[in-house]
């Protein structure tokens, strides 16, 4: 039925000599309707699929153990892990554990295992031993779950039971984030052979037209010309020293305004910290670690404790290894088998890569707050960064140029509405939208003070 | 004859020297090689195989500088980040500051752990958000290289545990054995210390002596007498309508001049809706900060200032004075009664009595003087000062220890006092930086800075401040309090310490809250608890004895008399080795870095005393009194009355961490004692030297002249008008603004401001010239001291000045005597960047390193100035500074070749600690440090005006008026200054400049200064 709705109001597109607005919205629903449409059939068939391949009880125990994990790291793994203890015990075999603990008062272990996970206190309350005991493995109390459903609870604990360890892969790890300088290079590798090419061609070329003049100018009769080599000549002589002086002056021009500048510079950190898994694949906000980011002028490197919120659990990485993270807990006095603070923190000494000079003023509150920038606005795609490189050249003309091009957040933020003229300007439509520049963000003393 | 308003005798003189330096662009010879490795005579001039070596140096330098890698740099986290820092923000921490004597309630801005500035506090009901230039530059002292870094014997490092197990064995042996003990402090405002030194007092039957440096022993004594309460009641200047002060500058330095200065201006402020001002009369000899401020000046010889209150009172009571001005005096207050105030600054008890019979008969207790709120802040005796020499002389006083005093400079018999303090078997010093008595005790016990300790302060009755620390402790430094607990055997902290006894002694006295817990919360967030004061005293009489001894002590005056007093900057020693304070110049004489003898100008000319401008030599003379000679050049000062020469207490440190900060000579020895008192008022005789020395006087550096505009006469420059006249127009004295206004004509554009306009209003009048606004400007703005030598070249660095011009209290008649001393009259102008909206400097500027804002502001790109210098040419205001070398270390270049240009003798040793990573701390980090070669200026703070919008901006909201402020604007304490954004029709800035009394200093050259001044209003019938 969509479809042939859809025949027609195509046709009628074809055949009107004008098409109207309303038309064009019609055109527009016909075709989201019949998208749904499509993406119901496939649902269901899929539905039948899966229904089909339920009646298989491996498959079940597969969606099952999938389903788990899924519950398991929205709800434990802060502080679980099923093969490494952290802020709570490694929980692979707790079910056989628990069962083994025996029944108690008309309960098998396993119900107060599924008591404990709701609300720990219950089995404690009741003095469950296997509970009470379980109830001093740590300081920190573990957090209630009254709203997990007992068939929520057999996943989870399905999962855990049947986790394995996964294996490390080979050293070097995949090779994302490598620069994109390597086919530039190539590019004008290819280039500068073909003006080679070019000048050895003009050069032959002019060698033959002398030896044409000479053959011509003996066929006159007339004496043919001196040779002279073409290094005495005077017209290449002031050529060369013409073309020295343009290629030299801006070769000396370019390099002095690249003096200082680190674009591409890509240190080797003290801990290889990999932006592309913790940004890129696990998705962790960037202010959930440069905290003042939205507060302040320095977006802040985190400090230890902020990487132990995740790594008093976390112990192996999917890439070092146990390497990387190792180093954490050396800096900050961290045992992992006692999983204790045994020693003073003392920082870790990161190589700054994003060098302002002194003379320059930059917050990432205003840009990150104010002016709602992306991060990879200017430190480029840092989710697929295993090794942070500097993506833009921070120079003062790339500055200069996103205030000129970047609207304000003009209507949106409140702070604006003293600037009277620019927002009658706008209504007026004498200008179509308020840039950086627009409100002195061009201005010596924006940057400079 | 028409007004002329000068800065100096040269001036009005036309001096040959002041006129020719008038059109000069830099008042001293370039400097070109003045400062390269061997000194160059004057006469040769660069000759071609110097200019060679130098430019194969420079190349050679670049090529190596350049050529060199990208250094790495490294980004050190916190490794465990303190929950309330957040790296780039300040965080404000309520405080007090009680320091030699000076007391403001304050905020300690600190950034990442680091106090960097003091801020007024606002909450505070005595300082009301105030500061002064001691409070602003006392944050250097923290970074201060002279501070002791550990405890010491003798010159030898000790731990704590050796110092405590020594002092408290020696302390024990002295006490069993009957030996007198003595702790001598200056006065304690601080509850919880005076209960730890009772303690301490108690345990050991120690004696605790209480002096203060500069003394106010006369008003407790007399206040015994007349009032039997030892106490200094609270003045309120606010309250009083007629005020008469007879030598007692209580704007500049006594007793309390940040809270009597915003007092005091409230009644200077007036508008066209309120015509009203108090009347000040100043009598006095040399001419004091607060003379200055006032309506009328009665100039008498020192003594004649004590007798001159007899005469008073003899007037106020009817009888009647010989001297008819004082007979006029009285009238007017009579006509106040009960809104009148009578204030002396004498040290002598009886003096002070008949001030105390002043006031009972015009019924000022109970209106503008109470008891019920009197000081804590000075409690001292001057009989202690005795009685310490005696103890330790006779041997009777076995050990002593030192809190917060330094005797060995302050003491009149100082030379005695060290010899005597010899014989002790024990002298503690708790000192934290090293001063001459530290220096000369066996162990130095070295307290916190303030900055970084725990503590309380009550400087009035019933009002409470807490003082919490800032920062970490630099050094292995104790607070004295911790170390007398400690050796009275209580094991408590200090801070566990205070809080147990506000639980006990201010929790109870308050209504705010309930639990303690919440209530100290409270007062450590606010800063200041206000509990109930104490009652009020009654006159028990007795002036007639006092009188008549006034009169008996003082009727002998002498042709030559001393008079003694405290400078502005430098206070009472305390802070003679801060270098932010002693190159703030002197709001009089315009001297910094030095001590002198200030003489009238008559006494100057008749005594052929050298001011040479050119050559900036002073004659040195030779100064005896009390059988004590000390040398000091000899400036001459308007406006001071004949017989009548000042010196400044507080120099002549001996004990100094730099050779330049041993400045002048030590006149504690002048004061003499009367009765129990020792006062600041002696005969003395004088005689001239040949010598001469060369001083720093920045009185003629940087000169609004414009020859047919302002002139020399400064038409334009200053403006004023008296009472009466301002009652009948609003726009009395500033009536040609109208006329300039319609005159104002442009070929430019005018510059759009769409946003904010930001604007500065001074108030002349309310502006006393107290120099606070000058030392918030350096903290601020990283603005480097340059040093003795440096300020000689005119080339002190400081971006906001304050112009001080003198000129007549009325017409002057050609041929009549125009340096009067009564006659005199003295206006206080800030000077900084005008930020013209029609800027002479950024027409100029070759490389455009200057220009203009769309907010107003004048903008300078350091980065940018290749120092061509012709902006600070072409600015009429003379407000643009030069970096002559790198004073604060910024460039690493000088570094990396071994600081060879600043080195040799072109910068002093202060200029040079600031280079050291201790001073640098103390460094705003969000403003650039200048490097050589570059002109800087006064930036707005724009700083701040960025930081106010940004959270404006984050919080969604449009920016409220008063939030963008500059430094001076918020530590002014009379609220002088005003700024905010004129585009804001409700700002307090847009009313300000929009009165009639507003106007812009030249502005007929159009400049379209950003910056207004309201006209100066004297509250006299004289016209102006």
């Amino acid at each position: 039925m969509f479809e042939i709705a859809c025949f027609f109001e195509i046709l009628a597109v074809i055949f009107a000599p004008s098409c109207d607005k309303s038309m064009t919205i019609q055109l527009k629903m016909g075709k989201k309707i019949h998208w749904l449409s499509a993406k119901t059939l496939i649902t269901t068939a899929f539905s039948a699929l899966l229904l089909f391949v339920a009646t298989s009880s491996y498959a079940a125990d597969a969606a099952q153990v999938a389903e788990g994990k899924k519950l398991f790291k929205s709800n434990c793994a802060s502080c679980h892990n099923p093969l490494t203890a952290g802020t709570g015990p490694a929980l692979k075999g707790v079910t056989a554990r628990w069962e083994a603990a025996g029944a108690y008062q008309g309960k098998s272990g396993k119900e107060w295992l599924h008591a404990w996970i709701k609300n720990y206190n219950t089995p404690v309350g009741a003095k469950y031993p296997y509970a009470v005991e379980m109830s001093n493995y740590s300081p920190s109390a573990m957090n209630l779950f009254p709203a997990l459903k007992d068939e929520d609870i057999d996943k989870i604990l399905l999962y855990v039971d049947n986790s394995e360890v996964t294996p490390t892969p080979p050293p070097g790890g995949p090779t994302a984030g490598t620069t994109t300088q390597a086919p530039k290079e190539e590019n004008s590798t290819v280039l500068y052979l073909f003006v080679a090419l070019l000048v050895v061609l003009a050069a032959i070329l002019v060698g033959v037209a002398r030896k044409l003049d000479n053959v011509v100018e003996t066929a006159k009769g007339n004496a043919p010309a001196a040779s002279v080599p073409f290094w005495k000549n005077t017209k290449f002589r002031v050529a060369a020293l013409l073309l020295f002086l343009v290629w030299g002056g801006f070769y000396l021009a370019d390099n002095a305004i690249r003096l200082g500048r680190q674009q591409g510079y890509q240190p080797t950190q003290p801990i290889r910290y990999n932006h592309a898994l913790h940004a890129g694949k696990h998705k962790i906000d960037c202010q959930y670690c440069h905290t003042s980011a939205a507060k302040g002028k320095a977006a802040g490197i985190p400090s230890l404790n902020t990487c132990m919120n995740c790594h008093k659990n976390v112990q192996k990485g999917p890439e070092y290894g146990t390497e990387e993270i190792a180093k954490i807990y050396d800096a900050v006095g961290w045992d992992v088998k006692t999983q204790k603070y045994v020693r003073p923190a003392r920082p870790v000494q990161w190589i700054r890569i994003h060098n302002l000079p002194d003379h320059v003023y930059f917050n990432h509150a205003q840009h990150v707050v104010a002016g709602k920038v992306a991060c990879q606005t200017c430190h480029g795609p840092i989710q697929e960064m295993k090794e942070v490189y500097q993506f833009a050249p921070l120079s003062m003309g790339w500055c200069v140029n996103c205030h000129r091009q970047t609207e304000v957040q003009f209507g949106g933020n409140n702070y604006y509405s003293t600037y009277e003229k620019l927002h009658e300007q706008l209504k007026n439509k004498t200008i179509d939208k308020v840039t950086v520049e627009k409100i002195g963000g061009t201005e010596c003393a924006k940057c400079h003070y | 004859m028409e007004k002329n308003y000068w800065k100096g005798i040269e001036e009005l003189e036309q001096s040959p020297a002041f006129v020719a330096q008038l059109d000069k662009e830099f008042a001293s010879e370039l400097p070109a090689l003045d400062s390269v490795v061997e000194p160059i005579s004057t006469t040769a001039s660069t000759n071609r195989r110097d200019f060679l070596k130098m430019l194969g140096f420079s190349v050679t330098a670049a090529a190596i500088a350049t050529a060199c890698e990208m250094p790495v740099r490294k980004s050190i986290p916190y490794a465990l980040k303190p929950e309330e820092v957040i790296p780039g923000v300040a965080n404000y921490y309520a405080s007090t500051f009680y320091q030699g004597g000076d007391y403001a309630s304050v905020l300690v801005k600190t950034r990442e752990g680091r106090p960097i500035k003091i801020e007024g506090n606002k909450l505070s009901v005595v300082t009301k958000g105030g500061t002064s230039a001691r409070a602003q530059a006392s944050v250097l002292s923290l970074y201060d290289g002279a501070r002791y870094t550990g405890p010491k014997k003798g010159k030898e490092s000790i731990s704590w545990e050796k110092a405590d197990a020594e002092i408290g064995a020696k302390l024990n042996a002295i006490s069993a054995a009957g030996g007198k003990i003595v702790l001598f402090s200056s006065s304690v405002a601080s509850p919880s210390t005076a209960a730890a030194i009772e303690g301490f007092v108690a345990k050991y039957k120690a004696e605790h002596l209480v002096n203060d440096a500069v003394s106010y022993a006369g008003i407790l004594d007399a206040n015994e007498k007349s009032f039997g309460v030892r106490a200094i009641p609270s003045y309120s200047f606010d309250k009083a309508s007629v005020i008469v002060s007879l030598g007692c500058d209580f704007l500049g330095t006594w007793l309390s001049p940040v809270e009597f200065a915003a007092d005091w201006a409230k009644n200077r402020k007036v508008n066209a809706e309120n015509r009203k001002m108090s009347r000040h009369i100043q009598v006095e000899s040399t001419l004091t900060l607060t003379g200055a401020s006032a309506d009328q000046r009665i100039v008498c010889k020192p003594n004649e200032e004590s007798l001159h209150a007899v005469e008073l009172l003899k007037a106020v009571s009817g009888a009647g004075s010989s001297n008819e001005k004082i007979n006029a005096v009285a009238k007017e207050l009579l006509a106040a009664k009960g809104s009148s105030l009578v204030v002396s600054g004498s040290n002598d008890a009886n003096v002070q009595v008949v001030v105390n019979a002043i006031n009972n008969t015009l019924g000022n207790y109970g209106t503008t003087l109470s008891f019920a709120n009197s000081y804590n802040t000075k409690t001292g005796s001057d009989k202690a000062l005795a009685s310490l020499l005696e103890g330790l002389s006779n041997g009777s006083t076995k050990a002593v220890l030192f809190f917060d005093a330094n005797p060995l400079l302050t003491h009149p018999m100082a030379d005695k006092l060290a010899e005597a303090l010899k014989k002790a078997e024990l002298s503690v010093s708790f000192s934290n930086r090293r001063d001459e008595t530290s220096e000369a005790c066996t162990y130095v016990c070295p307290d916190s800075h303030w900055l970084e300790s725990w503590n309380d302060v009550s400087p009035k009755k019933g009002i409470y401040n807490i003082a919490q620390p800032t920062i970490s402790k630099l050094f292995d430094t104790r607070q004295a309090q911790d170390t007398l607990l400690k050796w009275s055997g209580v094991e408590t902290s200090y801070y566990d310490f205070i809080r147990s006894n506000w639980e006990r002694s201010v929790y109870p006295n308050q209504k705010r809250t309930v639990g303690f817990d919440g209530f100290w919360d409270i007062a450590v967030h606010d800063g200041e608890v206000v509990t109930s004061g104490g009652g009020e005293a009654s006159f028990k009489g007795g002036a007639e004895e006092a009188a008549s001894a006034v009169a008996a002590a003082y009727s002998k005056g002498g042709d030559v008399q001393i008079k003694l007093y405290e400078s502005v900057a430098a206070g009472n020693g305390f802070w003679a080795d801060n270098p932010f304070l002693q190159e703030l110049p002197d709001p009089i004489t315009k001297v910094c870095w030095d001590n002198y003898l200030s003489v009238p100008v008559s006494w100057a000319k008749k005594n052929g005393i050298k001011n040479d401008l050119e050559l900036k030599d002073y004659t040195i003379v030779e100064v005896t009194a009390n059988g004590k000679t000390i040398k000091l050049p000899a400036v001459a000062v308007p406006g001071q009355a004949e017989g009548a020469f000042g010196i400044a207490v507080g120099y002549g440190k001996t004990v100094v961490n730099h050779d330049e900060l041993k400045i002048g000579a030590n006149a504690y020895p002048f004061l003499a004692l009367v009765g129990d008192n020792l006062v600041s008022t002696t005969t003395a005789t004088i005689k001239v030297t040949g010598e001469t020395q060369k001083l720093a006087i920045t009185q003629t550096h940087h000169n609004i002249t414009l020859k047919g505009l302002g002139g020399i006469k400064r038409r334009g420059v200053v403006k004023e008008t008296t009472l009466p006249e301002y009652v009948k127009s609003a726009s009395a004295g500033n009536e040609d603004r109208e006329k300039i206004k319609e005159e104002m004509v442009t070929l430019y554009y005018e510059h759009e401001k769409s946003g904010h306009h930001w604007t500065l209003t001074v108030d002349l009048n309310s502006c006393i010239g107290c120099g606070a606004c000058v030392t918030a400007c350096n903290v601020e703005n990283n603005v480097p001291v340059v040093g003795k030598d440096q300020v000689i070249r005119s080339r002190e660095m400081h971006w906001l000045r304050i112009d001080r011009y003198f000129t007549y209290t009325e017409m002057i008649q050609d041929g009549a005597d125009t340096l009067a001393p009564e006659k005199l009259d003295v206006v206080f102008q800030p000077m900084m960047c005008q930020h013209c909206d029609n800027a002479p400097c950024e027409n100029v500027c070759p490389v455009a390193a200057t220009n203009h804002s769309s907010e107003g502001l004048n903008q300078m790109a350091y980065n940018r100035c290749i120092g061509t210098r012709y902006c600070a040419n072409n600015c009429p205001y003379k407000v643009r500074r030069f970096n002559w070398y790198d004073y604060q270390g910024a460039d690493s270049f000088n570094e990396k070749v071994g600081k060879m240009w600043a080195n040799e003798g072109a910068l002093s040793g202060i200029t040079r600690e600031l280079h050291e990573p201790l001073t640098r701390m103390v460094l705003n980090p969000d403003v650039t440090v200048r490097s050589r070669g570059v002109i800087e200026k006064c930036s707005f703070c724009v700083q701040n005006l960025q930081a106010a919008k940004l959270t404006a901006k984050k919080e969604n909201r449009p920016l409220k008026d008063g939030e963008a402020t500059t430094a001076c604007t918020t530590a002014c304490p009379t609220s002088a200054l005003v700024f905010g954004d004129r585009n804001d029709k409700t700002s307090q800035v847009f009313t300000s400049m929009n009165d009639e009394r507003a106007f812009g200093v030249i502005e007929e050259i159009h400049t379209m200064p950003n910056v207004y001044y309201l006209t100066k209003v004297r509250n006299r019938s004289e016209k102006a």
